[in-house]
């Protein structure tokens, strides 16, 4: 009878620690109510290319807006101007001095996935990005970090994987790994108008 | 004693029945395949143009909806209905707008520079280069991924992406969530191409039967609804139509006819008797058309078998022509030079039919011939043996008395046949219906329903194209590419919205090798890049095999037919060209058309080609004027021929004028009566009015019979009155059937043969040729 407060001791450690650790190795589920925002965001960034063929690294900046439920808008200002808009089923493309080229997305299997990857990354929908892709996540609350391995072959022809890095509810970072080793990524710096 | 002289007869009839029987079904393939029914043309133009319409890929497609449920259901069917036909041998294509992940064919992309429109000089200049790497750029840095990038090094130019756009087909149907659906969404889109010809019917019914098994294994919820389309689907549809239909109506007016016979002789042994030599015409007239043409059509059975039901009449003369306790070949012998006569006229009127180039007709011709000659021998040889002597028929006397109707003047009739003539003459606009739909056994529901699915398709109308042939193929490809320049200025002025060139898939030797000495030499296109990649951050040294592919196609022997039909593409060439023994044909389809007389402005100003505009809506018409003409022609000879017969047996021109006048009468009554009711006249109606006359000849022989007594007159009107009702009926059957064909003959023989009646039996009295 003596060593029962001896092991009521070690239960109780062992609990907190139990708490402990689950409390430090947060969930999928707590990222996605996180992410979720059922307001719309326009954020400014700045995207680095890395390519095989060229010699150095592209950078542009621009604005992305995100209209709930699924509007879409990429404006790049520099060094061009150019602006992507994704709504539902389709792309449409404008630059100055040429016409508007709509695309529907429906009909590129791999322009639809990569689209739903970013639509889901930016509404926190982490239910459908495990459809297409193994997911994996680490760091803590306060710097967190996401990363995606494409399901299907067709995407992972072309996508190695995406890294998503993270700050609370701020996507800080995303960055696509191609097949062959070239890299975009995206840096977002916030709201602001 | 008695029993074996009819038992011998009898047995010959059943071996006979027997025989032909089973040579008929063993030897004699019965097709169901429509074109029979189409019109031969004559000229080379309209021998392709009829092989289009029957094996061309407008001939194969089966456009197909897929409807109720809801918007995702439907967009979720689609995919794998597609994938699941595919796998199936039936279809050489299936489409429902999802976009093959792209396959670089090795083959097109060596011979990129060749084939592409996009590969003038002007790509090559260190301008044209600078352009193309500007383009480059924005796609390497487009927020998604490019399919092409892999090909970057060797293809700057983006010549293939290009070359692949030129084979773009010139319109998309309307996309929802990556499939087509009608612009109001009700209705996800497929087009399946089969490999059967849409003519073969049988291949045909089995694509559809596995489209709707293939739906209903896909469609779970069972809510979604397949719609289907197209020439096959048509012809299985109306296959199944005409079947189900003369089942039916041949049904009723075997019921109708055997009712009328029991009803009038009152004995049942008569009535099966009346039916022998319908079965030995039927038989006889298969095996006829089995001996002269090796085959048998359907549709021949079915409206020859219709046209046969004459044969009825020869028993019922017989029956009603005995008197009482007379053997049956007595009785026969009385009537039979004119019931001969009669067979022996109608059998001219159906070689008009048997001599047209309409395949399906002349079958039909020579079918009737055949049985209309075993009706009557059977009916003189067969028929008096099984009946012997002593036969004692009712015959109520109500019916054998002559009403006294017969008395009004002929005037009458005549009046009737001019005023009807004259309201002929006096119709504005044309009583006939050239339309090659007016063939068709459709009901107007699935036309439109066509016309809808082809509108959101975006299909090719297939009902204009501009065609051209020569002996050479590389002449006709460069007469094709003399006429894009003019093509492309009618889409640019509207009056088309587009078009499909056969050189666009396949440019003529003399095109390509144009392209090939275009090419820039090593050093002029190292030079031009090097100064394009001025202002380009691309690495050094990247574009090496963009360099090397260019110089391998400075050497490349141009690209021949053989080659090209085993890629991708071979396909859609192969549709848009044919080889008829030694001549080429090149099809031009085009699509929306607004101004056909731009277009025959065109092919007239390209006056060193072939080309030739033709729309085969006015080209079916055209056929069908021209086969009609030539049907008015051989009635024309025929009459001429029955008269000159008529003359000859009767020793008088005058009778036989006399025998030929109210058939005329009747016939021109009938029409006048059709056109009043609103029908608008067919090649089908023209057929039906020689039926007409064959039996008008028939009732205007019997009651023009010199050599009859009171009481013989009496029999004759019996005999007659017996047959106009019972024929009468049966074509009134016929006439309410939905189907148009059927409806026109129908019809058009039911007001005949009362005509006929009414117009004999009225001319003949009044013009007194020698009664009692």
């Amino acid at each position: 009878m003596r060593s029962l407060p001896y092991n009521l001791v070690i239960l109780f450690l062992l609990l907190t620690a139990a708490i402990q650790a689950s409390a430090a190795e947060w969930n999928h589920m707590e990222l996605a109510m996180l992410l979720a925002t059922p307001e719309g965001s326009e954020q400014h960034y700045t995207e680095t290319k890395e390519l095989a063929f060229l010699e150095t690294s592209v950078v542009s900046q621009g604005r992305l807006v995100f209209t709930p439920p699924d509007q879409l808008v990429k404006q790049v200002e520099k060094p061009d101007v150019s602006r992507y808009e994704i709504t539902d089923d389709t792309m449409t493309i404008s630059r100055p001095g040429e016409a508007n080229q709509v695309i529907s997305i429906d009909a590129h299997p791999l322009l639809r996935a990569f689209i739903d990857t970013l639509r889901a990354v930016l509404t926190g929908d982490l239910k459908s990005l495990e459809h297409h892709y193994s997911l994996k996540l680490t760091g803590t609350r306060s710097a967190w970090q996401l990363h995606l391995s494409p399901l299907d072959s067709q995407l992972s022809a072309l996508v190695e994987s995406l890294i998503i890095n993270g700050q609370d509810k701020q996507i800080k970072q995303m960055i696509t790994q191609e097949q062959g080793g070239d890299r975009t990524t995206l840096t977002l710096h916030g709201n602001g108008g | 004693m008695a029993d074996r002289r009819q038992l011998i007869p009898l047995l010959i009839w059943v071996l006979f029945v027997a025989l032909a029987f089973a040579w008929l079904t063993a030897k004699i393939p019965i097709r169901s395949d429509l074109s029979l029914f189409l019109p031969v043309g004559s000229s080379p133009v309209e021998k392709v143009m009829q092989q289009k319409l029957r094996e061309g890929v407008a001939s194969r497609l089966i456009l197909i909806g897929i409807e109720g449920g809801t918007l995702k259901q439907r967009a979720e069917a689609s995919r794998p209905l597609r994938q699941a036909l595919l796998k199936l041998e039936y279809f050489e294509r299936v489409e429902n707008g999802t976009v093959e992940s792209l396959q670089v064919d090795p083959l097109l992309f060596e011979y990129r520079y060749l084939l592409g429109k996009k590969s003038e000089a002007a790509l090559f200049t260190d301008q044209g280069l600078a352009q193309a790497l500007d383009r480059r750029m924005q796609e390497l840095t487009a927020p998604y991924p490019s399919p092409f990038k892999h090909q970057l090094p060797q293809d700057p130019t983006a010549a293939y992406p290009a070359l692949l756009k030129q084979w773009l087909p010139p319109f998309q149907p309307n996309s929802v969530q990556g499939v087509w659906f009608s612009a109001d969404q009700q209705r996800a889109l497929l087009i399946a191409e089969t490999e059967a010809k849409g003519m073969e019917i049988d291949s045909q019914q089995q694509a559809l039967d596995v489209i709707r098994q293939q739906l209903s294994e896909i469609d779970s919820s069972g809510q979604l609804k397949l719609q289907v389309s197209g020439p096959g689907a048509f012809a299985v549809h109306s296959r199944e139509v005409i079947r189900s239909e003369s089942t039916l109506l041949s049904v009723m007016s075997s019921a109708a006819i055997i009712l009328i016979l029991l009803l009038v002789y009152r004995s049942l042994r008569i009535t099966i008797l009346a039916a022998m030599p319908l079965i030995t015409a039927m038989l006889a007239g298969s095996c006829t058309v089995g001996l002269l043409f090796g085959e048998l059509h359907g549709i021949t059975l079915a409206f020859g078998i219709t046209l046969l039901g004459v044969t009825i009449d020869y028993p019922v003369h017989l029956f009603s022509h005995l008197k009482k306790d007379e053997p049956a070949l007595q009785g026969l012998m009385r009537i039979w030079p004119t019931l001969r006569m009669g067979v022996v006229t109608t059998c001219i009127g159906y070689l008009v039919m048997a001599t047209t180039d309409f395949r399906g007709l002349s079958q039909l011709g020579v079918f009737t011939i055949g049985g209309l000659l075993a009706g009557a021998l059977c009916t003189r040889l067969l028929l008096p043996r099984l009946m012997g002597a002593g036969w004692q028929l009712t015959i109520s006397t109500g019916v054998g008395q002559i009403p006294r109707l017969s008395r009004l003047p002929a005037n009458v009739m005549l009046g009737v046949g001019l005023c009807s003539l004259l309201f002929l003459f006096m119709q504005p606009a044309s009583i006939w219906q050239d339309d090659m739909s007016s063939m068709s056994a459709l009901p107007k529901r699935l036309l439109e329903l066509d016309r809808e699915m082809r509108v959101q398709l975006n299909a090719p109308e297939a009902g204009h194209l501009i065609i051209l042939h020569d002996s050479d193929l590389e002449t006709v490809l460069q007469q094709a590419e003399g006429l894009e320049r003019g093509l492309e200025d009618l889409v640019e002025s509207q009056a088309i919205a587009g078009f499909n060139l056969a050189s666009n898939y396949l440019p003529s030797l003399k095109r390509q090798l144009e392209r090939r000495t275009a090419l820039p030499s090593d050093a002029q296109l190292k030079s031009n890049l090097e100064q394009a990649l001025t202002s380009h951050r691309f690495r050094s040294n990247l574009f090496d095999p963009f360099l090397q592919d260019v110089a391998a196609a400075r050497n490349l022997k141009p690209l021949e037919l053989k080659q090209l039909t085993e890629t991708s593409v071979g396909q859609q060439l192969i549709n848009l060209l044919s080889q008829e023994s030694d001549e080429w044909f090149l099809m031009i389809p085009l699509y929306g058309v607004n101004n056909p007389s731009a277009i025959e402005q065109l092919t007239i100003q390209a006056n060193d080609s072939s080309a030739r505009y033709l729309q085969l809506g006015e080209e079916g018409k055209r056929m069908v004027i021209g086969f009609r003409e030539g049907i008015f022609s051989r009635i024309g000879w025929g009459v001429l021929a029955m008269l000159l017969l008529l003359s000859i047996s009767l020793k008088s021109g005058r009778s036989a004028l006399l025998v030929l006048l109210p058939v005329l009468l009747a016939v021109t009554s009938t029409v006048g009566l059709l056109v009043l009711l609103g029908e608008m006249l067919t090649i089908f109606h023209l057929v039906a009015l020689m039926l007409v006359v064959g039996i008008g000849i028939d009732y205007s022989l019997f009651f023009n019979r010199q050599e009859m007594s009171k009481e013989d007159g009496q029999r004759t009107f019996h005999a007659l009155v017996v047959c106009a009702i019972s024929t009468a009926t049966v074509f009134t059957i016929l006439a309410s059937s939905e189907i148009p064909v059927l409806h026109a003959i129908g019809l058009t023989t039911a007001i005949g043969v009362v005509g006929s009646f009414i117009a004999s039996m009225l001319l003949a009295r009044q013009f007194g040729t020698t009664v009692e």
